[in-house]
Order: structure tokens, then C-alpha cells, then sequence
């Protein structure tokens, strides 16, 4: 904390240096602001995704591509349609159910867990609740906004290194980078915002008991 | 003179060997016993049933739970580890967790023994969808994670099967989290390190409990507690607040009340020296004679102070009579004190001819306690009583009016003697008998719905009901278990969840069958093929098949117990004499007899309920205790009549009958239930009776008289009346019983015993 300076003179030379110490949290929140603002607020997001996974064990990057639904109450149907099939819902609060309605150890893995919760707050806009993990540095310009997360706590900062999304009105890619050079890249094209819950992702959630 | 002398130096004798005996056998260690369940008769407890009853009150018994709330998710978990460090700083709590990383290395070398059962069927039927499976999971979200295990467990076989062991609720980052609209709270468990019932533990636990509360509610968090250790030190606190009360109280109480009867300090001490030499010899006797004494015998022990005391007060009021005219010599006094101690302790005894060691410990307790206490007024109080003088006459005369008049009302309008007997039996009818464990429990209501709350949360907590299963191998307790399982699946609406090993530990013959399909998808090829269409090298295949092939021999259930811990670990029962058993752990049931049913046709399957067994205890009990006392009221009279004469000894074997009964009564009138605790109580009240009603018999028409049964119905109202205030239903049920036959007592005993009008001259003080 700083102590009043005596001298009114140089109160305002203190008031600049506190505001000096502020500026990168408030220019935070300025950028999170904006970045919110950007973000256009819709019930259904729709569109499609290809994940390019990089790991050093494999010689190819795992590819795959499908399909996905954000809905903002519930989460996010997520169907992989190449190579293989498969479907999972990412609920808001981490769970993660399978599709196919045989849960599983898909199902239970804690790194989805943390996928859900990540890709579901910034696909709400709820960038405020992603300082408290991470520490939130990035830009905006008139077409598009990059953020860079880089975790603050311990066991998440051991397996990743920086997160980076970014957008411009809804979420564009987001880029994993764990710690020993692997990567995972997300790409998101062809959104839509419809008005109701398209066929496949209302059957999941039918498949799944309603929940 | 001499003959005083001889009788003292006999007490002091016995008072010698009381204490040098004590001693010893306080050395040897004195073994007390709190499970209630071992009231129940011998032949009951067999050792697997026996063991699986203790296994899972130790579970409940001993876990605390933690309640971490936040406005959201991650306050909860925030809140959760910091009270997970501050929990594993403290050292009579130890962390419940779920299988820790160092024995879990034993579960990965046997990875391609173990899969969960699920995952064991597809691969059986169909490893193509298997692989198919395994394959997808690489492509979702995270995959990434999954990929970097590649290289050490390239179809995830150890991760896959550590993740089945782990239940769903359980986040990353190990807690139990459940979120509703507004809140998320995250759950711990920890473990008492020391026993639910030493007193050090509790206070200790209480102390960490309000620290750690406190703690957390500077940081912004709000931190609940609770499980049945918290309950207990509550309840314990609680009842020794209250016996330091009432029993400072009532000493204090009985203390003042010698002093201003007598004005001496000698009767107070007089008094003291009998109780003590009774409870003293009563005590030894019962720790030498039974291996382990119950914790209800010393508790009921004390409260025959109440009847203990009689001896005395009558022998020290005796001294309120003129020499000479109407003083009761000594042997007319022994013989009213020996007879009322002959009474009593025959209706005690009577408690000895019942199969249950708790009431047996009860009886030799009472008839050694009893018989201490007379033989130091027999022989210590004559000599050390000589010459009590009283230094003043206290208003005699008032008690002796009273209770002549009433006794001359009741004698000459004896119709409304028979309309009390009316409402006497009437009142008896309508008696509710309960053998309720909460009797047991003090009233706290809002603790334990807050805890069933948090019992939902978390994973490993369990209802306090659950199945046996018996077999004559671990194989066949296992097959049994399945069996068990398969017929509870429908049971929905019944159980919430059910628990048991084979869900997590595969058969050996399973295990041999997981490594005999994976071996075949390395000879198939499938493995290789697998592996390629991911992207990894060709060397992987390799050397996994390579691993597959080496693996050793299934792993055995003793080690895989070692390896997982708990909750699994507690849940084996062993062997014992070539029968095998388990536990299957319950939570969230809702109707006993749906399961009860469902098991009903398995063999070797029981459905276990510890609750309802003390309740069980608690019931064959009072309805044996009942009899006996029954019993003994009725041998009374002709004993009483043998001694006082026909019409005098069965006016006098009236009271008991009629004061217990009249208590019964108004227990019935006003509602409230009787229990086994109201029946102990009756037992003392018998006693009681008894002595006033030889005494006013023996005594003849003198205001010492009156007075020696005024004080020794105060005395014993004063030691455990005042019970009746405490807030422990049991403790509470007891003293009000005590209280109101105490009251009864009093009543009858002028209208009924008093000495008849002809038959000695009045004497009026």
C-alpha cells in the first residue's frame, strides 16, 4: 500500500504511480470488457470444428473433425465425425457426458473436465471467471481478439504451458501448448447462430436422458 | 462396648480388603465395555457377522466429514484445498483418500490383467469396437492427454482402470463437488485417528472443529462438519456438563440437607462411608467376577445411592428418638434395614436368572452394592455413630401429622381407593413401549439433516444397513456378490447404491481371460494394425505384445486390497474357519424391506441392520426386565407377611406394587413412551418403596419415622431427580421415572403401611 504523500504537491506523482501499477489489471478487465462486448450473445451457436492434436509419441498429428452445438444453458454437443464417431456433452460445469449413453472412461477423464469448463467460458463470454485460473494478457483490433492464458496455479501450470484463443464475434481457435511441446489446435468455421436445437444434437441430448 | 469394637474391626477388615483388592485389580487393568450390542446373550455373534458389524461402525463411526460451499466452483475448490492443507496439518484427523499413486504401481504392473467389467465384455465380444473405442477417446477434446501416455500405456489399460475405481463425482482435482443453482460445495472425508468414545480425542476433535470453522469464516468460506465422531463429543460434552451440574448440585444438595437435619458433620460422613464401601465392594466384585463390565451397569450402579442411602438415613434418625421408650434398639433396627435390603436385593437377583450378561452384571452389581452398604451400617455405625446426639429437634411434628391424616383418609374412604386402582390400570393400558434408538441420541434435528445432505455428496459414505455375504472361498463370495448385485438392479426406487469388490476386482479366471484377448489382438495383428492407424511408431507394437506376453500370474485379492485401500480394503471380511465373507455397502436406501425381499432366495446373502439389531437388544430387554420385576413384586408379600405378620406384610407389599404401577400409569396418562431406561429406573423404584414401607412398618407411629423417610426421599431426588433436566432423552427418562415413583412412594407408603391404630400406642412428639 502507499502512504499519502505529505506534500500535496506530489500527490499527484503518487496517484500516477499507483495508477501505473493498476494499469495492467485494469488493462485486463479493459480487454475482457471489450472482448465480452465483441463476442455476440446468442442461446445456439453452431458449427464446425477440426482438432489437430501434435503429440511427440506419434509421427502424424491426430486429426479430427465434426461438428458442434454451444447451448448457452447447457453446454456444448460435440460430435467427432472423422476418423472415428463420436459424440460427448461438455456441460458448463465440467461434467462430461458420453453420447452414446455407455459412460465409461471417457467420460470420467479429468483433462475433458477442464476442457469443458475452458471451452464453455469463453464460448459464454464468462471471460471474467478465467482469471482465476489463468493470468489473461492479449489484444483487440477492429476484426479480431487474441487472448493469451497462461495458468497460475501449479498443477494445471506443470501440463500447460499457454492457452491461446482467439476470435472476433464468436470463438475462431483456440490453441493448447502443454509443457513438453505438444499442442492442440482447435478451429471453429462455418458458425451459424440458429433458433432452435438442430436434429443430431437434440438426439444426443435425448441419448443421454435429458440432462 | 466390646461388641462394637468386634463389629468395627470386622468393617475395617472388609474395608482393607475392598481396597487392597481394588488396587490390584485396578493394576491388572479395568476393561470397560461401551458397544451395546454386547448386552446381547452370547450365542448371537458369530465371528464373520461379528467382525462385518464392527468393520462398518468403524467405517461411519470415525469419518468426519467436511462441507467446503462457494458461490461457484472454483471458491469451492479453492476452499477445499486450503482446508486440505490445514486438515492434513492436523493430527488427530488422517486424510481419506482415494488410492494413493505409491501402491498403485503394484495395479499398473498388472495392467493387462485389469479392466473394469464393462470394458472386459466388449473386449471379450467384440475388440474390434474395443480398439474402435479406445481410438475415438484419442480424437476427442482432450485428447492430447491421452496421446502423451502413449508411450508408457498405449491403450490407456492402467489410467482406464484407476478412473473406474474413482466414482463421478470426484473433479481433477480430487474432491467431490456438487453444484446446485446458487452454490457449489465441495466434500472431504477424514478419519478420527484415535476412538470415537476416548474422551481426549473428542475434545480435541471439538477444539480443530471450532478452529478450523473459525478459520475459514475469516477467509469468506463456509466450512460444515459433521459425521457421527462430532455428534458423539457434542453428546458427551453435553452429558458431562450436566452430570457436573447435577451431580455438584445434588451432593451439594444432600450435603446441606444432613447438615441442617442433624446439625453435625458426623452423619454427612457416616453416610458418605456407606455408599462408598458399597460401590466400592460392587465394583471390584463385578470387574473380578466378569471379564469387561458395561458402561450402563456403573451408570445404574450409581443411581442405587438413591436406595443405598436408605439404610443409613434410618439408622442416623433413630437417634431423634427418646432413649428408652420408643428407641428402636439395635437388633429391631438391623432387622428392619436387613429385611429391606433382603427384599430388594431378591428382586435384583431375580435379574441374575436372565440370559443377558447386562442384566446379570446389573444384579451383582445392585446385590453387592446393597449388601456393602448395610454391613457398614451394621457394623461401622455403631461404634462410630455412638453418642449422636441430636443438638436439636428439628419440627418433627409436621411430617407425622401429614402423614397420619392422609394415612386416616385413606383408611376410612377406601371406595376411592379402588377408583384409583381404576385409573391406575387404565393408565397402564394405554402405555406405549419404544425401544427407539434416538433414546440414545441427544435432540438435534438440524445436525443430522445437514448431514444427511452431506452424506449425499460424498462418494464414500455409507447408510448403516448393509449385505453379508458368506462363501466358502474369495471366489465364491465374489460369485455371490454378483448374484447379489444382478437381483438389486431393479430395486431402483429402493437403494440408491450399492458397493461391493467384484464391481472392481475381475475373478482371476477374468483376469487370465483379459490377457489371453489381448495376447490376441497382438497374434491378430490388431494391436500393430492399431497403433499404425494412430500415427505411432512401429517399435510400440512390439514392445507391448513383448509386455503382454511377460506378464506374471493374475493378481490375487489380498494384493489388490493392498494396492486400492480403502473404502475396498473394509469391506473383506476374511476368513474365518472356511467361511469367507464381504460387505456389500448400501447408501441412499429408502425402503429395507424391497431389499430384504430381493435377497430373500440367495444363498449364503444377508441383509444386516445394525440399528434396527440395537433396537432389537434394547426391546428383549424390557420385555425380560418387565417380567422380573413382575416377579419380585409378587415374592414380596409372602416374605413381607412372614416377617411383619399377614395383614401388615401384605399392606406393606402393596407399596412397591402400587408405586410402580402408579409411575407406569402416568407414563401412560401423559403419552410418553417406556422404554427399557423407564424400566432400570422402575427397578430402583421398586426398592425404594419397599424400604419406606418397612420402615414406616417397623418404625411404629414416630416422627422419626416420618422424618427418615422424608429424607431419604429427598436425598434420592436431590441425586437424580434433577436428571430429569437434562437433555439426553435417556438420561432424562430415567431421573423423571425415578422422580415420580420417589413421589408415589411417599404417598402410598402412610395410607398403607403405616402401623395400625390398635396394635401400638401413639406416641406424639
Amino acid at each position: 500500500m502507499l502512504r499519502p504523500s505529505r506534500t500535496p504537491g506530489l500527490r499527484w506523482l503518487w496517484t500516477l504511480l499507483a495508477g501505473c501499477l493498476a494499469l495492467p489489471a485494469l488493462a485486463t478487465e479493459a480487454l475482457l470488457e471489450q472482448v465480452g462486448e465483441r463476442l455476440q450473445r446468442a442461446e445456439l451457436v453452431a458449427g464446425e470444428f477440426e482438432q489437430s492434436q501434435r503429440v511427440a509419441a506419434l509421427s502424424r498429428p491426430l486429426v479430427s473433425r465434426g461438428r458442434f452445438v454451444f447451448e448457452r444453458e447447457r453446454g456444448i454437443f460435440w460430435q467427432v465425425r472423422e476418423p472415428v464417431a463420436a459424440s460427448l456433452i461438455l456441460t458448463v460445469d465440467g461434467r462430461v457426458h458420453s453420447g452414446d449413453g455407455d459412460g465409461g472412461g471417457v467420460a470420467g477423464e479429468r483433462a475433458l473436465g477442464f476442457m469443458a469448463r475452458l471451452l464453455n467460458s469463453v464460448m459464454r463470454g464468462e471471460l471474467e471467471t478465467l482469471r482465476e485460473s489463468f493470468e489473461v494478457t492479449g489484444e483487440i483490433d477492429a476484426r479480431a481478439w487474441q487472448l493469451r492464458l497462461t495458468p497460475s496455479s501449479g498443477p494445471l501450470g506443470r501440463v500447460i504451458e499457454v492457452i491461446e484463443v482467439s476470435g472476433n464475434r464468436s470463438v475462431r481457435q483456440v490453441v493448447l501448448r502443454a509443457g513438453d511441446g505438444d499442442s492442440s489446435r482447435l478451429n471453429f468455421h462455418a458458425i451459424t447462430f440458429p433458433a432452435a436445437l438442430p436434429d443430431y444434437a437434440a438426439a444426443l441430448r435425448d441419448a443421454a436422458g435429458g440432462r | 462396648m466390646g461388641a462394637e469394637r468386634t463389629r468395627f474391626s470386622l468393617w475395617l477388615i472388609l474395608l482393607l480388603v475392598i481396597v487392597l483388592a481394588g488396587g490390584w485389580q485396578w493394576q491388572r487393568g479395568v476393561m470397560l465395555e461401551t458397544d451395546i450390542l454386547a448386552l446381547l446373550p452370547q450365542g448371537e455373534r458369530e465371528p464373520l457377522l461379528q467382525r462385518a458389524l464392527t468393520r462398518s461402525s468403524q467405517q461411519g463411526e470415525g469419518l468426519v466429514l467436511w462441507l467446503v460451499s462457494g458461490d461457484d466452483r472454483s471458491a469451492a475448490i479453492a476452499g477445499a484445498s486450503w482446508l486440505e492443507q490445514r486438515l492434513a496439518a492436523a493430527p488427530e484427523l488422517t486424510p481419506l483418500m482415494a488410492a494413493e499413486p505409491a501402491r498403485t504401481q503394484r495395479l499398473a504392473a498388472h495392467r493387462y490383467h485389469l479392466l473394469p467389467p464393462a470394458e472386459f465384455e466388449q473386449l471379450r465380444d467384440d475388440p474390434q469396437a474395443w480398439l474402435a473405442d479406445k481410438r475415438a477417446a484419442l480424437y476427442g477434446p482432450a485428447g492430447w492427454q491421452r496421446a502423451a501416455q502413449l508411450r508408457q500405456d498405449p491403450l490407456f489399460l492402467h489410467g482406464d482402470y484407476l478412473l473406474s475405481l474413482v466414482p463421478d463425482s470426484v473433479t481433477e482435482d480430487g474432491y467431490a463437488l456438487h453444484c446446485t443453482e446458487k452454490r457449489c460445495h465441495a466434500a472431504l472425508v477424514s478419519r478420527l485417528a484415535g476412538s470415537n468414545f476416548a474422551l481426549d480425542d473428542q475434545a480435541r476433535l471439538r477444539e480443530r472443529v471450532a478452529a478450523l470453522t473459525t478459520a475459514a469464516g475469516e477467509r469468506g468460506l463456509e466450512v460444515t462438519a459433521g459425521g457421527l465422531p462430532l455428534f458423539v463429543a457434542e453428546a458427551t460434552a453435553r452429558a458431562q456438563r450436566e452430570i457436573r451440574i447435577v451431580g455438584s448440585g445434588s451432593l451439594l444438595g444432600i450435603a446441606l440437607l444432613l447438615l441442617w437435619s442433624f446439625r453435625t458433620g458426623r452423619p454427612l460422613l457416616l453416610a458418605v462411608s456407606a455408599l462408598a464401601t458399597g460401590i466400592g465392594a460392587a465394583a471390584l466384585v463385578c470387574f473380578t467376577v466378569f471379564e469387561r463390565v458395561h458402561v450402563l451397569t456403573l451408570v445404574f450402579g450409581a443411581s442405587l445411592v438413591g436406595v443405598a442411602i436408605d439404610y443409613a438415613l434410618h439408622w442416623l434418625t433413630n437417634c431423634f428418638r427418646e432413649q428408652g421408650e420408643s428407641a428402636l434398639d439395635e437388633r429391631r433396627l438391623l432387622r428392619a434395614t436387613g429385611l429391606a435390603l433382603f427384599t430388594t436385593a431378591l428382586g435384583f437377583g431375580l435379574l441374575a436368572l436372565a440370559p443377558f450378561p447386562g442384566l446379570r452384571q446389573l444384579a451383582l452389581f445392585a446385590v453387592v452394592g446393597l449388601s456393602g452398604a448395610w454391613l457398614t451400617v451394621a457394623l461401622a455405625f455403631p461404634l462410630l455413630g455412638r453418642g449422636l446426639a441430636p443438638l436439636w429437634r428439628p419440627a418433627l411434628a409436621w411430617p407425622q401429622r401429614a402423614a397420619s391424616a392422609w394415612a386416616t383418609l385413606g383408611r376410612r374412604h377406601w371406595t376411592w381407593l379402588v377408583g384409583a386402582a381404576c385409573i391406575l390400570l387404565a393408565g397402564i393400558a394405554r402405555l406405549e413401549p419404544s425401544d427407539d434408538l434416538r433414546l440414545l441420541q441427544p435432540k438435534s434435528p438440524a445436525d443430522l439433516s445437514g448431514y444427511a445432505r452431506m452424506q449425499r455428496l460424498v462418494p464414500m459414505s455409507r447408510d448403516s444397513q448393509f449385505f453379508l455375504v458368506r462363501g466358502a472361498s474369495p471366489g465364491q463370495v465374489l460369485a455371490g456378490e454378483r448374484r447379489l448385485l444382478a437381483a438389486l438392479e431393479p430395486q431402483s426406487a429402493a437403494l440408491g447404491d450399492a458397493m461391493a469388490i467384484s464391481e472392481y476386482y475381475p475373478a482371476p479366471s477374468i483376469q487370465r481371460a483379459t490377457r489371453e484377448a489381448l495376447q490376441d489382438l497382438c497374434n491378430r495383428g490388431d494391436l500393430a494394425a492399431w497403433l499404425k492407424q494412430v500415427g505411432a511408431t512401429t517399435d510400440l507394437a512390439a514392445t507391448t505384445c513383448a509386455n503382454i506376453d511377460a506378464a506374471n500370474d493374475p493378481l490375487a485379492l489380498e494384493a489388490w486390497l493392498k494396492a486400492v485401500g480403502e473404502p475396498w480394503q473394509g469391506l473383506w471380511l476374511g476368513c474365518v474357519r472356511g467361511t469367507c465373507a464381504s460387505l456389500v455397502a448400501l447408501s441412499g436406501v429408502r425402503d429395507l424391506g424391497a431389499l430384504r425381499g430381493a435377497a430373500e432366495h440367495l444363498d449364503g446373502v444377508t441383509l444386516v441392520d445394525p440399528l434396527a439389531r440395537v433396537s432389537t437388544v434394547l426391546g428383549e430387554y424390557r420385555r425380560n426386565a418387565s417380567r422380573w420385576l413382575g416377579l419380585a413384586l409378587v415374592l414380596i408379600a409372602p416374605l413381607l407377611m412372614g416377617v411383619l405378620g399377614p395383614g401388615r406384610g401384605l399392606r406393606a407389599a402393596l407399596v412397591p406394587a402400587l408405586t410402580v404401577g402408579s409411575v407406569l400409569a402416568t407414563l401412560g396418562w401423559l403419552g410418553l413412551p417406556f422404554s427399557l431406561f423407564n424400566l432400570l429406573a422402575l427397578l430402583v423404584v421398586g426398592g425404594i418403596s419397599v424400604d419406606y414401607a418397612i420402615f414406616n412398618a417397623v418404625g411404629g407411629r414416630h416422627p422419626a419415622t416420618a422424618l427418615a423417610v422424608v429424607l431419604a426421599a429427598l436425598t434420592t431426588v436431590l441425586a437424580f431427580g434433577l436428571l430429569a433436566l437434562s437433555h439426553t432423552p435417556l438420561v432424562a427418562a430415567f431421573g423423571l421415572t425415578l422422580a415420580w415413583g420417589v413421589f408415589y412412594a411417599v404417598l402410598w407408603t402412610p395410607v398403607l403401611a403405616g402401623p395400625g391404630a390398635r396394635r401400638e400406642g401413639s406416641v406424639e412428639a
